[in-house]
């Protein structure tokens, strides 16, 4: 018995290192030089960027229109999956509402250095912004802001605290870190027990003073959306537009949606046409 | 978008009630004493394949009297996470196995959270569960089944219909290992009546609900 209870002190000890869940919210991929996948843009039009962030390289891609509607232009943070390539092909559907395109790693994601964190993403966000203002004046009364799951968390900050832009799309937004872990287990773990980032969507939102469009799946096998996608629409102010998929999940919303409408609600939300 | 990472499922496991296999089964007689560490948790699809969450507890059982044992775990996967997991509960028997008629057993039992970080918006969560057990003799050994009910007493932050009760039925086997060791094995339909098709953790289920998981415990008498 006496062995048993030394055998059990010495797991307790070891097991008291201590471990964080914010890990499970970043799915990087580190690279050394990005394909692009697919890429029908001509190479005319997209110009890689390289800028930095917390002392940190990262990487991104402009991506000019051939038609460009009064300067307007996407700023698309991206989901937590690997890196820009797999998000190439939104960047080329993007792109063919006509409006320019940028897009980046954050740390740690692809060939930008660094590690992930909730803070590195606000501030990878933040230097992407000044990126695109100084290098391509980009001002932020053309600027749309999209972000799409893990994504929402830098667009939506950056439309809360450090710029107004013309529109804030959120496509899948997660309310927060907790709403994923609560949902997951079921219960009511507090806030803070187990991540050191609150990723807190939906406490940021009600602070934009921009017009906001949300997509969301109906059957989102990750993000929920009643506990996610809805509360943080409904946190958001007005003016606000809600495109509720049915029968998307996470990841093919402009599948289900249909790429001509998922277009057309875009366009119609920017004030612009499609281009041909 | 299935990315659960490994550090994630170590801790998915905590809020079931009974996150070991169920070692409260008949009364073990006043004053005796029955160790146990147990081991399992609830299949996730990890690249496709059906993996056990290893989730660890370590617990006691006591005879307080003939037909009422006492009992209490340690979760100890719980705490390189800094929660503090214990739960405690006691169990009556009043029907005692007789042919066809199985030992029948009613344990009211309390799982015990505490963060041990410092910057929490909550310290504590007590999870109060019900757990009824059937067991027959098959010689030395045991066959069991039963359900465990849970009553959250709080509901997550973003969902205020959330279940107000979890149900979670179990069938298990208990093997005798000499005259000191019992290995217990189970099944158990965590949370069966819990919607669990839209999660981040995909569990493996059965019409989209719940999680089924496998628990073994290695008891041990004195």
């Amino acid at each position: 018995m006496k062995k048993l209870f030394s055998i059990c002190i010495v797991v307790t000890l070891f097991l008291f290192g201590g471990c964080q869940m914010d890990d499970f919210l970043f799915n990087e991929k580190a690279i050394t030089r990005y394909e692009l996948p697919g890429n029908d843009i001509p190479d005319s039009l997209i110009k890689q960027a390289i800028f930095y962030s917390g002392g940190n390289k990262l990487y991104g891609y402009w991506v000019a229109s051939s038609k460009n509607y009064s300067g307007k232009t996407i700023l698309y943070c991206h989901g937590n999956k690997n890196n820009i390539d797999n998000y190439w092909d939104r960047v080329m559907l993007l792109h063919k509402l006509g409006v320019n395109v940028f897009v980046f790693d954050f740390r740690g994601f692809g060939m930008s250095e660094g590690q992930s964190s909730e803070t590195g993403l606000h501030e990878d966000g933040i230097a992407a912004y000044n990126y695109i203002k100084n290098n391509y004046s980009v001002t932020s009364d053309a600027l749309y802001l999209y972000g799409y799951s893990l994504g929402n968390v830098v667009s939506i900050y950056l439309a809360a605290e450090a710029v107004n832009p013309a529109g804030l799309i959120a496509e899948s937004p997660f309310a927060s870190a907790n709403s994923l872990t609560q949902g997951s287990l079921i219960l009511d773990i507090p806030s803070g027990w187990l991540t050191e980032g609150k990723f807190d969507n939906a406490d940021e939102i009600k602070k934009i003073k921009t017009p906001l469009l949300l997509i969301h799946g109906s059957d989102d096998d990750f993000v929920r959306f009643k506990d996610n996608g809805q509360i943080v629409y409904n946190n958001a102010p007005e003016p606000k537009q809600l495109i509720l998929v049915q029968g998307a999940t996470h990841t093919n919303v402009p599948q289900v949606m249909g790429t001509d409408n998922y277009l057309s609600a875009l366009r119609s939300f920017m004030g612009i046409g499609i281009r041909k | 978008m299935r990315f659960v990472k490994v550090i994630f499922l170590f801790c998915v496991m905590i809020i079931y009630s009974g996150c070991a296999a169920h070692t409260n089964l008949e009364p073990i007689g006043k004053g005796e004493v029955k160790m146990n560490v147990s081991l399992g948790g609830p299949f996730v699809k990890i690249s496709g394949m059906n993996v056990p969450i290893p989730y660890a507890t370590a617990g006691a059982v006591y005879g307080a009297v003939d037909k009422l044992n006492v009992s209490g775990n340690l979760h100890l996967t719980s705490l390189p996470y800094k929660i503090f997991g214990f739960d405690f509960g006691a169990a009556y028997f009043p029907v005692l196995n007789d042919g066809y008629i199985p030992t029948i057993g009613i344990n009211p039992s309390l799982l015990y959270l505490m963060s041990l970080k410092p910057d929490v918006s909550s310290r504590v969560r007590a999870y109060p569960s019900l757990t009824a057990t059937f067991a027959w003799h098959t010689g030395a050994n045991l066959v069991f089944t039963g359900f465990d009910y849970t009553y959250p007493l709080t509901t997550p932050d973003y969902d205020s219909d959330s279940p107000k009760s979890i149900i979670s039925p179990f069938v298990g086997y208990r093997i005798e290992l000499g005259r000191k060791f019992r290995l217990i094995t189970e099944v158990k339909w965590q949370a069966s009546n819990v919607r669990t098709d839209q999660l981040a953790a995909e569990y493996s289920k059965i019409s989209g609900r719940g999680a089924i998981g496998l628990l073994f415990s290695l008891e041990r008498s004195f």
